[in-house]
């Protein structure tokens, strides 16, 4: 499986994933007029991911997420859900910054509706 | 501001720009020319050197040699004929007694010096030293002189006699002419016993004449040296006799002395490091030499006029092509005349196109602000609150000018139906979701009369989903919305079903959220829980019922641009002191626009406040 990396723009996040080291990273923030776009190849990567892997550390830092990217990573996250309830090792670690609150808000939005367990990690203003 | 300055930016440049190019061409340009008028120049030099070296020198020597020889030649000849002849022998043997014989003789050299244009023609005896060149005039005239050998300017008689070489020449002072001639001398008898000296003399200044014929150039020198390179003919008199070397360096003086028999050409370095070019050669008739020299600078003296003219044609070609240039760039491409045409053709097209753009966007929005207006009619009216309400205030602000937020009331019988809402989508999706949504409330109330939030938050979803979502494909987001739902009856009991909204109940400094009891309604993946059910909430007097749509808690800002967040949020709520809600409501927008800043909003925001009656 090939590298994916997709630079972030003013409304979408950078995205990374690195299937060598087991690694999907987003950064940024996420409010794209058409979400599902951005998204949807990212479900594929992810759907034939797990076909041959069998672990994955999934890293969010999202200072802000609008509601339909919302929608779309809760698709996201019921992926993870489904393989995690498959025997899937999945790690997710959500990064958030103690000045933003809606980040961290987020993580434990999503948090509730999934059976994997949430690393919450501060960042310093020094990252 | 911006249109004024552009061009003028524009023509600096432009103009910078033709210097540039009229600069870079005139320096090509001029290279290119004086590369080839050096190029040409230097060729026609060269070639006239060659030229005056192999071609001009070389055969202005020859043919004066060929001339000086000739003449010399015939000299000899003539001489060694009459010194050969019997008659005269036998004349001079006999002392020159013979009267009769002499005058034969002498009436012989006369007529061979006028018919065959020597100066004139003399015979000496050995014996009487006597020296015979005319006929007597007359019986008294002596028709000879009488040769000394204390004399100095006859020592060449005596020279000659004792020379043992049958022929010699020598140039002397003839005291009878009063004039330097080269004298041919050629013995009579044998050598070893002469009996006199017959021969021809011819005059220098005859010579010279030809010399100066010849001779090209003021500073030139043509010479005929003898063995010794002594100067024996010249063109300036006064450098006969002279010694060459007084005028050439050595090394081309022992050149000179190789005598060759062909025309030898070379250069030295003269005086003030003029070159010299030289020839020089061996006569055929004599031992002597001929020397030809003449400054390098007069020998092509033309090419003081080709520079000149070559300078000058090279500074009117530069001239004409900077002005070439010059009215090439100004007058004939003038690209920046062409440019503010073509300029000015684009911002007529411009102009066309953003008045058209200008008046379908006027279209649109006209028509959306029309449907601002509808939207706005489904909102309730102030006077409906103020009814309602003990107090009250609304933030709606749509991010575009309409949105998908939305706040509804009604009463219906005893009881008062209050929704604030926030439906997928700004602008006018939104909007359309707003009318649905306002429609199925309506509906709902009217049909089913339920003083449960919940009921109507149930029936809401099942609708929604019926009316929206029928034929949706898996793959789209679907649509819905967050709702807060209140009923309040006219004990002013309130309860209480959230959706995806949070409630802030403010009592003084004490705020107390109560979390939704569901997430969205209307979407497809969610299933709503049928046990769902309402809140009901006893109401303090003075308490605050605040709900806020998420446009708030999303907006950007701040120095990290981060969203405004629930946090702050529920700080900004409970710091706030004012007593009034219209004041509460100018301290949130304050806060709300101290944070934005000049962000844009992001999304539509709503906040709903109220107190109980």
């Amino acid at each position: 499986m090939n590298n994916f990396m997709v630079e972030s723009t003013k409304s979408t996040p950078y995205v990374e994933f690195n299937p060598e080291n087991n690694e999907l990273i987003f950064k940024g923030e996420s409010y794209p007029e058409n979400a599902y776009s951005f998204y949807e190849p990212i479900y594929k990567l992810i759907d034939e991911y797990f076909i041959n892997f069998q672990k994955l550390t999934v890293d969010f830092q999202l200072s802000y997420i609008n509601t339909s990217s919302i929608k779309c990573l809760i698709i996201l996250f019921d992926k993870f859900n489904t393989n995690y309830k498959n025997g899937k090792d999945i790690i997710i670690n959500w990064y958030y910054d103690e000045d933003n609150g809606f980040d961290y808000d987020m993580g434990q939005d999503f948090k509730m509706d999934i059976d994997i367990p949430f690393n919450f990690i501060e960042i310093n203003d020094e990252e | 501001m911006k249109k004024e300055e552009l061009p003028k930016e524009f023509s600096q440049s432009y103009i910078k720009n033709i210097f540039k190019i009229i600069f870079i061409s005139s320096i090509i340009i001029s290279c290119a020319v004086i590369i080839t008028a050096f190029l040409g120049y230097s060729n026609i030099k060269n070639s006239l050197i060659t030229k005056a070296k192999s071609q001009d020198i070389v055969f202005m020597v020859k043919s004066m040699a060929f001339k000086i020889d000739g003449r010399i030649t015939r000299a000899v000849e003539t001489s060694c004929i009459f010194a050969r002849e019997p008659l005269n022998i036998e004349w001079v043997n006999g002392e020159e007694k013979d009267q009769k014989v002499g005058k034969l003789v002498l009436s012989n050299l006369e007529n061979i010096a006028t018919s065959y244009d020597y100066n004139y023609f003399f015979i000496a005896g050995a014996k009487t030293k006597n020296y015979y060149f005319r006929q007597s005039l007359n019986k008294n005239d002596k028709n000879f002189i009488l040769l000394s050998e204390n004399n100095p300017e006859d020592r060449w008689f005596f020279e000659t006699l004792k020379s043992k070489k049958q022929m010699s020449f020598n140039v002397n002072y003839d005291r009878v002419m009063d004039d330097t001639f080269l004298f041919v001398n050629v013995i009579m008898g044998s050598v070893e016993n002469p009996v006199g000296i017959t021969g021809v003399a011819l005059s220098l200044n005859d010579i010279t004449k030809e010399f100066k014929e010849f001779k090209v150039g003021k500073k030139s020198n043509l010479w005929m040296l003898d063995e010794k390179g002594v100067i024996k003919l010249s063109d300036k008199r006064e450098d006969v006799g002279k010694k060459v070397g007084g005028f050439l360096p050595k090394n081309v003086v022992k050149q000179i002395q190789n005598r060759p028999a062909n025309v030898k050409v070379a250069q030295y370095y003269g005086t003030n490091n003029e070159i010299m070019d030289y020839a020089y050669c061996k006569l055929n008739s004599t031992d002597w030499t001929l020397f030809y020299e003449i400054p390098r600078k007069e020998s092509i003296s033309l090419i003081d006029s080709l520079r000149i003219n070559t300078i000058i044609t090279v500074i009117l070609v530069l001239l004409f092509f900077m002005l070439l240039y010059y009215f090439i760039s100004k007058k004939v491409a003038n690209p920046y005349k062409q440019s503010m045409v073509l300029k000015e053709e684009l911002e007529n097209k411009v102009n066309v196109r953003t008045q058209e753009l200008k008046e379908s966007n006027e279209k649109v929005k006209d028509s959306i602000e029309y449907a601002k207006r509808l939207q706005e009619s489904i909102l309730p009216l102030d006077k409906e609150m103020k009814r309602v309400f003990k107090d009250s205030f609304v933030i709606w602000r749509p991010r575009d000018i309409v949105g998908g937020d939305f706040f509804w009331l009604r009463e219906i019988d005893d009881i008062t139906i209050l929704a604030v809402g926030d439906c997928t989508g700004h602008g006018v999706p939104g909007a359309l979701m707003t009318m649905t949504v306002n429609a199925i409330l309506h509906n709902i109330v009217t049909t089913i009369r339920s003083d449960d939030p919940s009921i109507i938050l149930k029936e809401l979803h099942t609708k929604l989903k019926e009316t929206l979502n029928k034929s949706s494909n898996p793959q789209s987001v679907d649509d819905g919305l967050d709702i807060a739902l209140f009923c309040i009856d006219k004990k002013s009991n309130l309860t209480y079903c959230g959706a995806n909204l949070d409630l802030y109940i403010k009592s003084d400094k004490r705020v107390k959220i109560f979390k939704p009891q569901t997430r969205g309604v209307g979407y497809d993946y969610i299933e709503l829980n049928q046990s769902l059910c309402s809140e009901i909430i006893s109401v303090e007097e003075g308490d605050v019922f605040i709900v806020s749509t998420d446009g708030f808690i999303h907006q950007n800002g701040g120095q990290k641009n981060y969203p405004f967040g629930k946090k702050r949020l529920y700080n900004m709520i409970q710091k706030c002191e004012a007593q009034d809600l219209d004041s509460m409501k100018i301290e949130f927008e304050t806060t709300l626009q101290n944070y934005m800043g000049s962000k844009e909003q992001r999304d539509d925001i709503t906040v709903f406040a109220f107190k109980v009656k």
